[in-house]
């Protein structure tokens, strides 16, 4: 820009707010154009031959970059996971209140379990799929279509189980209510509406909790069982409510049901893993067991989230492809021990509240930290957009469960650190590509 | 003849100026088949127009779904993508290099190495699998030492969407004798990858000039300035690219025309086209509202401007009490985040009963028979299609001075105001004299519908596109890959020696 042009341009300061952050003489142009500039009034008040000529004049010669130029601030979704973590924590505190007052068989609790959680996988699928597309009010009307076909199935499986006779309507209760809650929850975080949720679960757990420590009373045999469906009807009802404002509910289609196969194949096979691997720990370790799955579980939404900040911000300070990789692996190494690390605390807690005998500590806080360890990558690896590898690693999981089952502790000691290997470097790869996190 | 029309983000997926433009299009030139190709974000919309009869098939092609698997297992896999890979390096060489007419020269060859490619495999599963991250971060360290370095992060994003973008040369066209791109951009690049397999003549249309739209959008949506820098530097090149092989630019009007040739399009193949309407479809009006209304017609976008107006209309009421502004249009699926803030700006201002949105109309003549005065307050337009509409039917308007807004109106603006954009004061200044004015409204009106007679009619704008059809058959010369002999692809709108893809596997020139 030569100091003749310069001069009348500094004298606007209109014009030099508008060349301020442009990445050539084009975007110059354009502004004017956009803020009432036409070659007339370049001609007639710049003296310029028509905008192109003002915006060159504004622009200089070479790009420089603004120094202030905005930059985008992603949300670290961090707030938001711990919201799910304490979901699915409240949600099994009060399933763990609620068996605690009924008499239901071990193997119904399991039937309960796994189709819930399959179930609340079906409808969480969905949702986020046709979310993906833009289509957030029918995928939370799909979602919810498949969440009454997967309440259906609750209801049918106790119904048409053999030697549930004297428990059928408990059995019926528990498996619906239980999966009403699980698909109730997905279909609210799809639709990023937990904080009423939240609140409820909450209060319910507050009671349930009060109750406890408040010892025998009149309240005892039914205070928690009458909160615990009370809680879970008013989230079901929320989340309807929820539904309601897109729409009636939905018949998912094949595509839908395509999105959600290996969420429901993981799901799955990694129900089943938990229930293989119980049969594998001594009696009083069956219940650190389910915790430390759980604090697993819960651990690994914040922990993805946290992964995920942890790569933005590494490929916004690195400059080489490389580089981010390097710190991607890291990074996965760091999160998948970590996790671990949390659930064989959490069972190791567990353990001396129950009051275990020492030598059955290692059969009890390993299974559950190697599990966790595998559960956990297989979860990440769905959330960095990976199905494939999620449902892969979802079957290492019940690969070591299996081995743990029938060949004993040497075995384990071998299957697990390649299970182990692999799904790391699955997930390793995964996120080594910055494309997955940008 | 057989043409293909390609469009992004409008035809027929949603209702606007364009979309009427592709509807006047298809059913006004009934002596060919057509092939609509609807760029779109997932795929799945639903079409909103109904497709007349001369449409044989329309294509519904997904921009912005779900990644597509990664190729993994492919035969010929290396070298495919080296040629890939060299490919992106010199397209984003020629996208950060110095302008002129080598960069041009490579970036033609590297779009034309793509869709050699693809033949073999599709192009989105091979960007899914090897992006042009690393090509950009190389190119950004040659060409802009003087810069900041690029952070990986800004090249994912940048590349991101530019692989994107490419990916759409997979789309499947079918054997046409022409293709029409609706404008510059996504569905020029379509049209490239048709023009290079079967050598058919392009022919691009540009009703808000893609790359200025373009810059103005990057700007608003937040990207860092290097992010800004290298995407619409690559679509800069990409758009030169395009004007320069295609046999005709059709712009809408003077104001894009000027876009054009300064990226390099010939003189003598940029033929202005201005939009035309069907008079019987927009006979005059003989009555206005009772209140005194503004009435704004068009999609709910952030192009469109409507905080402006809205803030224009608060001042309109502390002059007019009783003025009343009613907008008429839909909210396309992506712009319900504009459309609240629209609604809260309304409650901000205290205009919750005085504004009203009305959604979609059943044409443009009943909002405009809703309103004393037409109104449009866009930053960018071609030749709006609600300006010329209103003028039909007698109404006077009061519009920005954006792209060919002037060019529907006489010289002395006796048929319609222009304001400059963003500028409440001066929007809400010509309002307020035409609403307390009847009798100069009335004479704008019918001064309106005179000049619109005279010059934006269907049949004189249809007549132009036929001509051009026709005559960019019969100079159409073919480039297609595979059906080149030597390595100069030589045809009439585009006169630049180009090396073939395979050369690129020896090495870059």
């Amino acid at each position: 820009m030569t100091a003749a042009r310069s001069a009348d341009i500094a004298g606007h300061p209109l014009l030099a707010e508008l060349s301020a952050g442009a990445v050539d003489m084009f975007d110059v142009a354009a502004r004017l154009e956009a803020s009432g500039v036409s070659d007339r009034t370049a001609k007639g008040q710049h003296g310029r031959s028509d905008v192109f000529a003002l915006a060159a004049d504004l622009h200089g010669d070479r790009p420089t970059a603004a120094a202030d130029a905005p930059r985008r601030n992603q949300p670290s979704g961090l707030a938001e996971a711990f919201r799910r973590a304490l979901l699915l924590v409240g949600g099994v505190l009060l399933a763990a209140a609620l068996l605690d007052h009924l008499t239901v068989a071990p193997a119904l609790v399991w039937v309960a379990g796994v189709t819930a959680w399959v179930g609340g996988q079906a409808s969480a699928a969905i949702s986020w799929n046709r979310l993906g597309l833009g289509q957030r009010d029918l995928g939370l009307r799909r979602g919810c279509g498949a969440a009454l076909l997967m309440l259906a199935a609750a209801v049918a499986v106790p119904l048409a189980a053999p030697g549930l006779t004297e428990q059928r309507l408990v059995a019926v209760a528990v498996c619906a209510g239980w999966t009403a809650y699980a698909c109730a929850v997905s279909l609210l975080v799809c639709s990023g509406r937990t904080g009423a949720a939240l609140v409820t679960v909450g209060g319910g757990t507050l009671v349930v909790g009060m109750a406890e420590v408040l010892g025998d009373g009149w309240w005892a045999g039914t205070l928690p069982v009458v909160v615990v469906l009370t809680t879970t009807l008013a989230v079901v009802l929320l989340a309807v409510r929820r539904v309601l404002r897109a729409g009636l509910p939905a018949v998912p289609d094949r595509a839908d049901w395509a999105a959600a196969a290996p969420a429901v194949a993981q799901a799955a096979l990694l129900a089943l893993s938990l229930v293989l691997l119980l049969r594998t720990v001594p009696q009083e370790g069956t219940s650190p067991l389910v915790v430390a799955s759980v604090v697993g579980a819960a651990t690994a939404d914040p922990a993805i989230a946290l992964l995920r900040a942890r790569l933005r911000a590494a490929a916004a300070r690195v400059y080489a492809l490389a580089d981010a990789a390097r710190h991607a692996r890291r990074a996965a190494l760091i999160a998948a021990a970590g996790t671990a690390l949390v659930s064989a605390v959490a069972a190791v807690g567990v353990v001396v509240a129950v009051q275990a005998g020492f030598p059955s500590w290692p059969a009890i806080v390993g299974p559950a930290a190697a599990y966790t360890a595998l559960a956990t990558t297989s979860a990440a690896l769905t959330a960095f957009g990976a199905p494939a590898k999620a449902v892969v690693t979802a079957a290492l999981a019940g690969g070591y469960a299996i081995s743990a089952l029938f060949s004993g502790v040497v075995a384990v000691v071998a299957v697990f650190p390649v299970c182990l290997i692999v799904a790391v470097g699955l997930l390793m790869h995964r996120i080594s590509d910055p494309r997955v996190v940008a | 003849m057989r043409i293909a029309l390609v469009t992004e983000g409008t035809y027929p997926v949603l209702t606007g100026g364009v979309s009427t433009w592709c509807d006047q299009l298809l059913r006004g030139l009934p002596e060919h088949e057509w092939v609509v190709v609807a760029l779109t974000a997932t795929g799945t919309e639903q079409s909103v127009w109904p497709i007349p009869e001369t449409v044989s098939r329309v294509v519904m092609h997904a921009m912005w779904g779900p990644q597509p698997a990664p190729v993994r297992w492919l035969r010929r896999g290396t070298e495919i993508r080296r040629t890939l890979r060299e490919a992106l390096d010199l397209l984003w060489d020629a996208a950060l290099a110095p302008d002129g007419d080598d960069a041009v020269e490579q970036a033609t060859l590297a779009l034309r190495t793509l869709v050699e490619t693809s033949t073999d495999v599709r192009l989105d599963a091979l960007l899914a699998s090897e992006g042009s991250a690393a090509a950009l971060l190389a190119a950004w360290r040659r060409h802009c030492p003087e810069l900041d370095p690029l952070t990986v992060a800004e090249a994912v994003t940048a590349a991101g969407i530019l692989d994107r973008m490419l990916a759409v040369m997979d789309a499947p066209v079918g054997p046409v004798d022409a293709v029409h791109a609706a404008g510059n951009g996504a569905p020029s690049l379509v049209a490239l990858a048709c023009h290079w397999r079967q050598g058919v003549p392009i022919l691009v249309s540009e009703h808000g000039v893609f790359l200025r739209e373009r810059y103005l959008a990057l700007a608003e949506a937040g990207y860092s300035w290097a992010e800004r820098r290298a995407l619409t530097a690559v679509t800069r090149r990409i758009c030169e690219v395009v004007y320069r092989t295609a046999r005709f630019v059709l712009p809408v009007s003077d104001f894009n025309r000027r876009w054009v040739l300064r990226l390099g399009a010939e003189d003598s193949r940029v033929v202005t086209i201005r939009n035309g309407v069907e008079p019987e479809q927009y006979e005059l009006l003989e009555h206005e509202p009772a209140e005194p209304t503004l009435s704004w017609v068009g999609r709910i976008d952030p192009l469109k401007d409507l905080h402006t107006l809205v803030r224009a209309f608060a001042t309109v009421r502390t002059e007019i009490p009783a003025a009343r502004l009613r907008l008429f249009g839909p909210v396309p699926e992506g712009n319900e985040a504009y459309r609240d803030s629209v609604v809260e700006l309304v409650e901000e201002l205290g205009l919750t009963g005085s504004v009203s949105f009305e959604g979609r109309t059943e044409g443009s003549r009943p909002a405009f028979a809703a309103g004393s005065v037409v109104v449009l307050s866009s930053i960018s337009e071609g030749l709006p299609f609600t300006v010329i509409e209103a003028m039909m039917c007698g109404r006077a308007t009061v519009s920005t001075d954006v792209g060919g807004v002037v060019e529907c109106l006489d010289a002395d603006q006796q048929a319609g105001v222009v304001v400059p954009s963003r500028n409440p004061e001066a929007f809400a200044r010509a309002c307020i004299e035409l609403l307390q004015n009847s009798g100069r409204r009335a004479a704008m009106g019918v001064a309106a519908r005179r000049h619109a007679l005279s010059m934006a009619t269907l049949s004189r704008a249809l007549g132009a596109y036929r001509t051009a059809y026709l005559d960019a058959c019969a100079g159409a010369v073919s480039g297609a890959v595979g059906q080149v002999p030597a390595p100069r692809v030589h045809n009439t709108a585009f006169d630049v020696a180009v090396a073939r893809p395979d050369e690129l596997v020896g090495g870059r020139r």
